[in-house]
């Protein structure tokens, strides 16, 4: 504590003029939800880009990654940086269709082989070509390598070998048709084998970084600074305009810093602009505000079945209160409607007709029910009843909003309810490890598939052994190895409604909550950045080019 | 003979600057504006369920961001909830708080200083080492820590942040009462038998006890500043709880929107409280440094 100092005369006048301020300021009333250009039609990719470019900024809105190791990316900011470095077999494009990348066909000829014919022609930053060897290398480094995330996408897979120059096969354990899909993601990543086997555990780490076949290359990190990509210009993909030279992407995180900074054009562009600076930056003329389609959803997960939230009634009585269409319109500036099902319509894929089908018939306007809520509450235990619900959510500006909504809608139909707010940094923990969520009943989530595939969604989120799937929910076990073996869309389409309509029924083990889009800012200098959520593993910067100011 | 009327007339003159600390008179005026104002913010966080015009948690989505109204006279907030509500709810937690913290650390502090100064010796400079090894740790950083350890609410940031303020009050009580434990009218007292427990709460600390109401009545300001700096950041009171220093923090999302008035209105209230607070202590202080 500092020792005290006459200075009452200057808090005196700091009282003052706070008030003079707050007086003048004003309340124009409406919301940022008002603001929202709601009826817009939703950009996939934002208009092409003419001239060429030196540098740009970009921001990534979570900070600094710990690794740019494509092995171990699986979130926001790594992937982010990743994506326009290293490739996938196959890709997923804007138009969330997966096609060929780095493979450029496949084979199946019998239900647990899989075919991969290479493209020829692509090299590695250092001019090495692309070979079997390094796919095989790559593919093995994912089943096994305990560090990665997308393992468990292998757990089906029994060999993977190369057989021909350009050939590499893989024989699966028992038929799983989600497999070859996967490769859309980083399970199909392809990295030089020379460059992992010679820096070993320092790869991905700010003095070695990556060797990838992207259309652009690990240049520069700076610590706590930046990340700088530079072109590579014996990119294999012609078609890919790859109009700006090098690329640094800055770290910051606070939204004020960041709005600012996208305002003053210090920093170029950035996905998911901060929600509390979307007014400003919808009315700014420093660049354009594009919303685009997201397999995104923002919702809350059941951690805890052993609670009140073990109960199927309690669940849903919980979802009919909560206003989930105000909290779209209102914390998340417009951005967010309410979803039918526990999936998002970008990632309804082989299943869309028939998904879309049963999402709109049992399809809500998102707002609160109270009354019949209550009335569904009447029937439940009151030792049920009277237990707490605790509700975690990372401290973030609309975050602590939509927690305080939810709490609020529990508190209106006479739930015990108990809101936690803890420091982002740490949230993930809540999320990953069991030791620190404890017995927490509910968990916020904003969540996205690795593919647009129902069934990569469900398998993270509802099937036993889901990196989301906290609760341990196994109801839908059963249908989900069905259809994972099931060759056939339309019928593994009519699985997935199946295990849909078990879902909603129970509303377990996630709530439908609100199916966001993805806003992406674009300075006045820069232009063509698809506005689809596509940025995780499609390599969106080689779309970016001059608008000529 | 002498020796006891020394120690008469000592005792007199304390009982006189007691009577004089405890009421209000030569405090100035500017003493008695921050009494008015404090007496403003108390009898806000004491009635603020009478004078709230609605539940101080009650969410309105559709509501949110108002401009001033009849049904909501300074708007509402980034929710919809009643923002006059709030903030005579927040008073609430911004007041207790800083209490605590300062009656605890008073407490602590002022024992401690007796203590050490009555026994004196080692006892003496094993305190006065201790005090100066926990004074080197800032009080915020103390409390984050805290929160750290044992979870974001103010139970844990009071009991950091009064851990945090225990040095500062024992030295400057150490430092008044060393000169009263060597005045001759300790020591007649001491000749007479008078015990020593009797001696140090007797007739040291009330003495001192201007010093440490006046230096508590600071402390009170800095601890208000604490705790709401730690409820900005998300480690202190906890949503839905209305407090200022929280709603500074959930109102910055608010400038960015171009709605600032939560924020403004709770720094404001912040920022009167502790001047104020100040105001008063500073007036203390040198009414006690006058006396003495």
């Amino acid at each position: 504590m500092p020792t005290p100092r006459r200075r009452t005369s200057a808090l005196a006048a700091v009282a003052a003029t706070t008030l003079v301020l707050a007086g003048c300021s004003g309340s124009g009333g409406g919301s940022a939800g008002d603001a929202a250009k709601s009826s817009e039609a939703l950009t996939t990719l934002t208009p092409a880009g003419k001239g060429s470019v030196d540098k740009i900024t970009w921001n990534v809105f979570q900070g600094e990654p710990q690794t740019v190791d494509p092995f171990q990316s699986a979130d926001y900011t790594p992937n982010m940086i990743n994506s326009n470095m290293c490739e996938t077999l196959f890709a997923q494009t804007p138009d969330f269709k997966i096609k060929p990348n780095l493979a450029t066909s496949y084979e199946n000829p019998d239900p647990k082989t899989w075919v991969y014919k290479l493209r020829s022609g692509v090299t590695f930053w250092d001019g090495s070509p692309m070979t079997a060897d390094d796919v095989v290398w790559s593919m093995n480094h994912n089943m096994t390598k305990a560090s990665g995330f997308y393992g468990y996408l292998y757990k089906n897979v029994a060999s993977i070998a190369k057989t021909g120059t350009d050939e590499v096969t893989v024989r699966l354990k028992k038929p799983d048709y989600m497999f070859n899909d996967e490769l859309a993601s980083y399970a199909g990543v392809v990295v030089q084998k020379k460059f992992y086997e010679k820096h070993g555990k320092k790869v991905g780490t700010p003095g070695v970084g990556v060797m990838c076949t992207g259309p652009y290359k690990f240049a520069k990190w700076k610590r706590g600074q930046s990340i700088t990509a530079s072109r590579y210009d014996g990119y294999w993909n012609k078609s890919l305009p790859r109009k700006v030279k090098n690329i640094d992407f800055t770290f910051l995180t606070d939204d004020s810093a960041i709005t600012s900074g996208l305002l003053s054009g210090q920093i170029d562009g950035t996905y998911q602009p901060p929600t509390a600076g979307l007014t400003q930056l919808r009315a700014s003329s420093a660049g354009k505000l594009y919303s685009g389609p997201a397999p995104l959803a923002v919702t809350l997960v059941v951690a805890n079945d052993k609670g009140a939230m073990g109960n199927a009634d309690v669940r849903k009585a919980l979802q009919m209160a909560i206003d989930w269409k105000g909290i779209g319109k209102q914390v998340y500036a417009g951005e967010g409607t309410p979803a039918s099902l526990q999936t998002v319509p970008a990632v309804y894929g082989f299943a869309k007709d028939e998904l879309s089908e049963y999402a709109d018939s049992v399809k809500t306007d998102g707002t609160p029910k109270i009354d019949a809520a209550k009335k569904l509450l009447a029937g439940v235990p009151a030792d049920v009843k009277k237990k707490q619900i605790s509700l975690v959510v990372p401290q973030q500006a609309e975050t602590q909003q939509l927690g305080v909504g939810i709490k609020d809608a529990a508190d209106k139909i006479g739930l015990k309810f108990k809101l936690d707010v803890v420091p982002a940094t740490g949230y993930s923990n809540y999320l990953y490890d069991p030791a620190t969520r404890g017995d927490t009943d509910l968990l916020y989530t904003q969540f996205w598939p690795n593919i647009p595939n129902p069934l990569d969604w469900l398998g993270l989120t509802a099937v036993t052994g889901g990196t989301f799937n906290q609760s341990g929910y196994k109801g839908i076990d059963g249908l989900y190895a069905k259809a994972i073996g099931e060759k056939d869309d339309h019928a593994r389409a009519q699985l997935v409604v199946e295990m849909e309509k078990k879902l909603h029924e129970e509303m377990n083990p996630m709530f439908s909550g609100l199916q966001l889009t993805n806003d992406v800012w674009l300075g006045s200098r820069i232009t063509g950045a698809p506005a689809a959520f596509d940025f995780v593993y499609y390599p969106w910067a080689a779309h970016l080019g001059g608008t000529g100011k | 003979m002498s020796t006891t009327a020394t120690a008469v007339r000592r005792t007199g003159a304390r009982k006189a600057g007691r009577r004089a600390t405890r009421g209000t008179s030569g405090i100035g005026t500017t003493g008695w504006v921050a009494i008015v104002l404090l007496g403003l913010v108390v009898c806000g966080a004491l009635l603020a369920p009478l004078l709230s015009p609605q539940g101080p948690n009650a969410v309105d989505l559709s509501g949110a961001y108002q401009g001033s109204s009849g049904a909501h006279l300074l708007g509402t907030d980034a929710s919809g909830r009643d923002l006059l509500s709030r903030l005579f709810h927040g008073s609430r937690t911004a007041l207790i708080g800083p209490f605590l913290v300062v009656a605890v650390s008073t407490l602590l502090g002022t024992v401690l200083a007796l203590a050490a100064v009555w026994f004196g010796g080692w006892f003496d400079q094993l305190v006065v080492r201790v005090v100066d090894a926990v004074f080197a740790f800032p009080g915020l950083l103390l409390a984050i820590l805290a929160t750290a350890l044992f979870g974001s609410g103010l139970p844990a940031a009071v009991v950091a942040l009064s851990v945090a303020y225990v040095p500062y009050i024992a030295r400057i009580v150490r430092s008044a009462a060393l000169r009263e434990r060597n005045l001759p009218y300790i020591a007649a007292l001491q000749v007479q038998g008078v015990h020593g427990l009797r001696i140090a709460l007797g007739h040291i600390l009330p003495n001192v006890g201007g010093l440490i109401v006046a230096n508590a009545t600071l402390a009170f300001g800095f601890a208000l500043m604490d705790l709401a700096g730690l409820s900005f950041i998300g480690l202190g009171v906890q949503p839905p709880t209305s407090d200022w220093g929280a709603m500074v923090g959930t109102g910055m999302a608010g400038v960015l929107q171009q709605h600032p008035q939560e924020a403004l209105f709770a720094s404001a209230l912040i920022v009167i409280t502790v001047g104020a607070v100040n105001m008063l202590g500073d007036r203390l202080t040198e009414r006690w440094e006058a006396r003495s």
